[in-house]
């Protein structure tokens, strides 16, 4: 795993008003990687990571630095490694093109299986394609229906992940899904009991477990 | 002689008491001994088991929720975070994760995880360099210092 990813180059863009974008309110974080075991890959060698707002004020602070993986002999990370540490430069839009455009086309070759985060009935839940559900709560869709489930906070493929802060968008991700059971769950027992006092209450309740095929997980290319 | 009080007193007529018991025997099969047969030795362990198990419901959520928590910690440490600052940048930037998938996806999807934790230490970076832009709030001395 430590050969995998040996550059990470960061970007962020933050302005003292932010207020999100409509397209796509999405942390989007891409990378390369350097095995040539796997020749489908993109080229570029960084890791990069995009946090995009809309800002009303044009004040951009874009940094970029290199490190290393994950260092695994220091096991508690000092204050000193939290402070400000990186450059600061203004760099120009390019950069960040360059990595929409990378994401896009990974997004457009559909090699990899892509995985989801989900919110569903107060839950969230880490899909794939073919998966099965269940919801141990009270879901109406009845038997049979086909569902586009629309909380979606992360997806992600091989090379790329798109974070929604707190969701991304309809145009970006489209989740389709079908009911394929409705059953109740196993007995569960509620015993009350009171010593030296005669208070004995036995209860039994099951809950309604609906179970979900998830049919498909598809992405747009990002709009700029 | 007086018999109309036996009528009313008597126990027998009424249907036979192993069905009262019948659930209990199902619920203590696999107890050890003669737990297993006798209702009056079984009631006394099924009763705790049963007691138990309804009282369960917390502790049992408190310890997974530990597990998730040592995970997630772990992870964050690897990555060179702190797990409380982890998660209040996440929740600064309106990341709706919660623990649950966050130590999922640090498991099996170790290069997002890694991402999200680069993220954190970037933008607290930048906190910490947007703190000394803003401007000092008021009724408050000091001397050009801060």
């Amino acid at each position: 795993m430590a050969n995998v990813w040996h550059g990470i180059r960061l970007l962020a863009r933050i302005s003292l008003n932010c207020t999100k974008k409509d397209n796509i309110n999405g942390l989007v974080r891409q990378f390369g990687h350097l095995s040539t075991a796997q020749p489908f890959m993109p080229t570029y060698c960084a890791r990069s990571m995009l946090l995009k707002h809309i800002a009303s004020q044009n004040a951009f602070i874009q940094s970029s630095y290199f490190t290393s993986t994950a260092n695994n002999n220091s096991p508690m990370p000092s204050e000193s490694s939290l402070d400000t540490t990186s450059d600061y430069t203004v760099v120009e839009k390019k950069n960040e093109g360059e990595i929409i455009q990378n994401i896009n086309t990974a997004v457009e070759n559909k090699d990899s299986r892509l995985f989801a985060v989900v919110h569903i009935c107060g839950k969230q839940y880490k899909i794939t394609t073919e998966d099965i559900i269940m919801i141990k709560l009270w879901f109406d869709p009845t038997i049979g229906d086909k569902i586009r489930l629309e909380k979606v906070l992360m997806v992600g493929g091989k090379d790329y992940t798109l974070v929604g802060r707190p969701i991304l968008s309809r145009d970006s991700v489209k989740i389709e899904a079908t009911v394929v059971e409705k059953t109740l769950s196993h007995y569960r027992v509620k015993y009350k009991y009171r010593k030296r006092k005669r208070v004995r209450r036995f209860k039994l309740s099951r809950n309604i477990h609906t179970m979900l095929v998830i049919n498909s997980i598809e992405v747009n290319p990002i709009k700029c | 002689m007086f018999l109309t009080f036996l009528n009313f007193a008597s126990r027998q007529g009424g249907a036979d008491i192993q069905w009262k018991r019948h659930m209990y025997k199902r619920i203590a099969w696999s107890y050890y001994g003669r737990k297993r047969n006798c209702f009056r030795l079984s009631i006394r362990t099924i009763e705790r088991a049963l007691r138990y198990s309804t009282n369960s419901g917390k502790p049992k959520r408190e310890y997974y929720n530990n597990i998730v928590k040592i995970r997630l910690e772990a992870a964050c440490w690897e990555h060179g975070v702190l797990y409380d600052e982890f998660l209040k940048t996440l929740d600064e930037s309106s990341i709706q994760l919660n623990r649950t998938t966050l130590q999922h996806l640090a498991i099996y999807e170790p290069r997002t995880f890694q991402s999200l934790c680069d993220f954190t230490v970037k933008r607290q970076g930048e906190l910490g360099l947007k703190a000394a832009t803003t401007t000092t709030p008021s009724g408050v001395l000091t001397r050009g210092m801060l």
